[in-house]
């Protein structure tokens, strides 16, 4: 692994340590909707009773403990108690654009998180996407020990989890770092990080180029990942109608991301303070 | 005016920025070139992709439509900086030939003569139109009419003869600035440097002589009173002594008179002079050939001695004997009363009508005489006049009327001598004298006196008025009676006749030789002119060389300044790249 990844992953672990990690946990599983309080699931996501205190998600009231004992007290689950964040690292060769530092960046957040969920007593694991997800070496010890990180997949994240998706710990935090641009519905990989998630977060990374690609005349552009080439003659409307492209596919996300209880929080690589970002979206707090 | 020909350029080095056109193809190619570009994914550059129907197609024909555009302005911009001159017409250029006409130009040298090298390098200069020619001799004239084109001058140059005794060349230059204008090309062509060039416009001054060494005549005279005398100045022009032969021999009978050898040190000039024997026709001098003949051989004719016809019809013996007595003291009169040519009369005596016949009007009446001892007014301009004096002379005349004509010397208010001429030419001199009472008739003025009434009717004898003189001078010719014109023999043969205007004819006698006179049938015997000229003859200042302005050409382009044409041009070619650089291929992208 290079020095430029590892020096990112070492200042994300020290820009962490000024924060927690402080997700937004979904719903239970099979609660969905306005019922609040009705809760299915298995014996072994509720773990455990504690006291009501101000602030607790209603929702998460044993009303049935309440009706025998007349104490409110909130169910607390697997999460709560064995809190766990499980990164999702978008390992295709966009996340490595030429000339573009979204490598370093992705680094830096995937580092940065797993520093503040230590700091907030999660465990955490991080997992590449290659042709299919395979966890990174050292993953689960402090982000400077990472290792064998390379952006080298030809496969979308949603192919990668298709393909082989990871050994995630039930009820845990997720966390998908990728820049999210390849083709498809953004749901089916929405669905797949979601499904025995307690709170799932999408961090976007890209770069300026990704976002408008300043060129002006004939441009052959080459994808990064499957080498196809287009000849395109760049002009304002080219720029107007690539800019309503990443609009719809951005609205896209949003929407899907939305919709299955998730944040989604974009950062661009050379961003001055990413964690602002990340502090903004409420997934960090700081210390 | 020759129609459109050609373009030059007033700054043809500007012109060299063209070698940078091929660059702009390779810019072209280099910033068309398409960029390639690494992205993320294409599936955002999908909408981008060029539609099949002819955008693509569009894109390509747009592509060398901007390339040529860009092509043809840059060229369009570069020869608009070069600033473009459009001939609006093409004029020959004048051309002025001054030709040094003096004899000097006849030194002669292993090269030939600055004459022969001179028409050389005249045959270098072509393509001007008009060429004057100027003769540059004592005095400038034009050399007749100006010439078409240069294949016009060999002939013209033929009466370029170097015959002048001197060259007028920069009256000559002006004379050909005049005529050639402001436009013209001046060139001299002569055998020395200019002391400094003319100041009147650009003028080239061409000069082809050689300084040689030269012994010359200088002076060369015949004549005398009572004898004939021939007298030459010989001057040796060289820095090393010369020994100078010289031989007088009769041209006629070519009998040698004379020959001898001077031995003359640099610069040295020496006098010879003969007493020719009675009768000695043309005497011919000359000397050893050398650079310079013509300076060397003069021809020397025994001047004319003007003999004048005269009837003496005073009735007082005395005064007959007098008059009688100086007439034959000045061996010009003929004492003759057949056809005479002065009649000296006392006053009343009837004379023959005739426009030739002078008076000499003598008045002695005694009664009133009255005795003037001076002052004398003394006319000093007229002929009869010249040498006269009168002091202590005491003249004594009557109280005879004022008498007709001019005064020619007169006492107080009293008239002695006048002057009367007749719209024909003839004169009636009124003398009142009375002998008696006189002691002019003792005086020295008496015989010069009448002498000189002798050479001013004999100046109205036919003749030449001099038989020898300087080539380029002019001599006055008098005709016989009824003869209207002058027949002239030139020394080389060919024959003038010059119309007489009052039986006068001025004759120039511009080459050296005899001109033989005749007129009414009547021989008038001949003129010699020689060329004598120092200056002339002194070749030290020959050198070969040129000086003077840049040469112009001999078309001269009368044009405007075009580049604006060309910017013009080149803005509508850019006004175009724009339009087709703004408007969007029509079908491309989705």
């Amino acid at each position: 692994m290079n020095d430029a990844y590892r020096q990112a992953l070492a200042r994300g672990e020290r820009d962490g340590a000024r924060f927690r990690l402080a997700p937004s946990y979904r719903p239970p599983a099979g609660a969905a909707g306005p019922r609040l309080g009705a809760r299915t699931g298995t014996s072994l996501e509720f773990h455990d009773h504690r006291a009501y205190q101000p602030g607790d998600d209603l929702r998460s009231l044993d009303w049935s403990v309440f009706a025998r004992t007349d104490r409110l007290v909130v169910k607390r689950y697997q999460e709560e108690v064995f809190p766990h964040l499980d990164l999702l690292l978008d390992g295709s060769r966009s996340m490595a654009l030429p000339g573009s530092a979204k490598a370093e960046a992705a680094l830096f957040l995937a580092a940065l998180l797993a520093a503040a969920a230590a700091n907030a007593g999660f465990s955490s694991s991080v997992t590449l996407t290659k042709e299919g997800c395979e966890s990174v070496r050292n993953g689960s010890r402090s982000p400077s020990a990472w290792d064998e990180l390379a952006f080298e997949s030809r496969s979308s994240p949603a192919d990668a989890l298709s393909n082989r998706p990871p050994r995630w710990k039930p009820r845990g935090v997720r966390v998908l770092v990728s820049d999210l641009l390849y083709p498809g519905e953004p749901e089916r990989i929405v669905a797949m990080l979601a499904r025995g998630a307690a709170a799932v977060h999408v961090v976007q990374v890209l770069d300026a180029r990704d976002v408008a690609p300043g060129d002006r005349g004939p441009v052959r552009y080459l994808d990064s990942e499957t080498d196809e080439a287009l000849d395109v003659l760049f002009d304002d409307e080219s720029e107007h109608r690539f800019g309503d492209a990443l609009r719809r596919h951005q609205e896209g996300w949003s929407a899907a991301v939305r919709r299955a209880g998730a944040r989604l929080t974009t950062v661009t690589a050379g961003q001055k303070d990413p964690a602002e970002s990340l502090l903004a979206a409420e997934l960090l707090a700081p210390l | 005016m020759q129609p459109l020909l050609s373009s030059a350029f007033a700054s043809p080095l500007v012109l060299s920025c063209l070698a940078l056109v091929p660059l702009l193809p390779v810019i072209y190619l280099l910033l068309h070139r398409p960029k390639t570009r690494v992205v993320s994914s294409l599936f955002l550059f999908g909408g981008l992709r060029t539609s099949p129907e002819g955008g693509l197609r569009l894109r390509r024909l747009r592509t060398p439509l901007l390339f040529l555009l860009e092509l043809l302005a840059l060229l369009l911009l570069a020869f608009a900086a070069a600033r473009p001159l459009l001939l609006r017409a093409a004029l020959r250029r004048p051309l002025v030939l001054v030709l040094d006409d003096s004899f000097s130009m006849r030194a002669s040298s292993r090269g030939g003569t600055p004459r022969t090298r001179a028409v050389a390098a005249i045959g270098t200069l072509s393509g001007y139109e008009p060429i004057h020619v100027v003769l540059a001799g004592a005095k400038a004239e034009p050399l007749g009419e100006p010439l078409r084109n240069a294949g016009e001058l060999p002939r013209r140059l033929q009466a370029w003869t170097c015959l002048a005794p001197a060259s007028a060349l920069e009256e000559a230059a002006a004379l050909g600035r005049s005529l050639g204008g402001a436009r013209a090309r001046i060139v001299v062509l002569t055998d020395h440097a200019p002391r400094e060039l003319p100041a009147a416009g650009p003028i080239e001054w061409w000069a082809f002589g050689e300084a040689l060494p030269n012994a010359a005549f200088v002076n060369a005279a015949r004549g005398g009173d009572g004898e004939d005398r021939l007298l030459v100045e010989v001057q040796a022009f060289s820095s090393a002594p010369m020994s100078v032969p010289l031989s007088l021999s009769e041209a006629g009978s070519r009998r040698t008179l004379r020959t001898l050898t001077l031995d003359l040190a640099p610069g040295e000039r020496r006098r010879v002079t003969l007493v020719l024997p009675a009768g000695t026709g043309a005497v011919r001098a000359r000397l050893f050939e050398d650079a310079l003949d013509v300076d060397g051989d003069a021809i020397l004719l025994p001047e004319p001695v003007r003999r004048v016809r005269v009837d003496v019809r005073l009735e007082d013996d005395a005064l007959r004997g007098l008059v009688t007595k100086a007439l034959e003291a000045t061996g010009r009169a003929i004492l003759s009363s057949e056809r005479p040519e002065l009649v000296v009369t006392s006053p009343g005596t009837a004379v023959l009508p005739s426009s030739q016949v002078w008076r000499l009007i003598v008045r002695s009446e005694k009664r009133g005489a009255a005795a003037y001892a001076g002052p004398f007014v003394v006319d000093r301009s007229h002929p009869v006049a010249a040498g006269l004096g009168f002091d202590g002379v005491v003249w004594a005349a009557g109280r005879s009327p004022m008498p007709p004509g001019r005064p020619i010397v007169a006492a107080g208010n009293a008239t002695l001598l006048s002057d009367s001429e007749e719209p024909s030419g003839r004169h009636d001199l009124t003398l009142d004298l009375v002998p008696s009472l006189s002691t002019l008739p003792l005086a020295p003025a008496w015989p010069s006196f009448v002498y000189n009434v002798l050479d001013f009717r004999a100046r109205q004898s036919p003749g030449p008025e001099r038989a020898n003189v300087r080539v380029g001078s002019t001599v006055a010719i008098t005709l016989p009676l009824g003869a209207e014109a002058l027949d002239v023999t030139l020394p080389g043969g060919t024959r003038r006749s010059i119309p007489a205007v009052d039986r006068r004819v001025s004759l120039v006698c511009e080459a050296p030789g005899t001109h033989r006179l005749a007129a009414g049938g009547q021989d008038l015997g001949g003129v010699g002119a020689s060329l004598v000229n120092a200056a002339e003859s002194d070749l030290s200042a020959g050198a070969t060389g040129r000086w003077g302005k840049e040469t112009l050409p001999p078309m001269e382009a009368r044009a405007a300044d075009a580049s604006a044409f060309f910017l013009l041009a080149a803005l509508v070619l850019l006004t175009v790249h724009r339009v087709v650089t703004v408007k969007a291929p029509r079908g491309e992208g989705s």
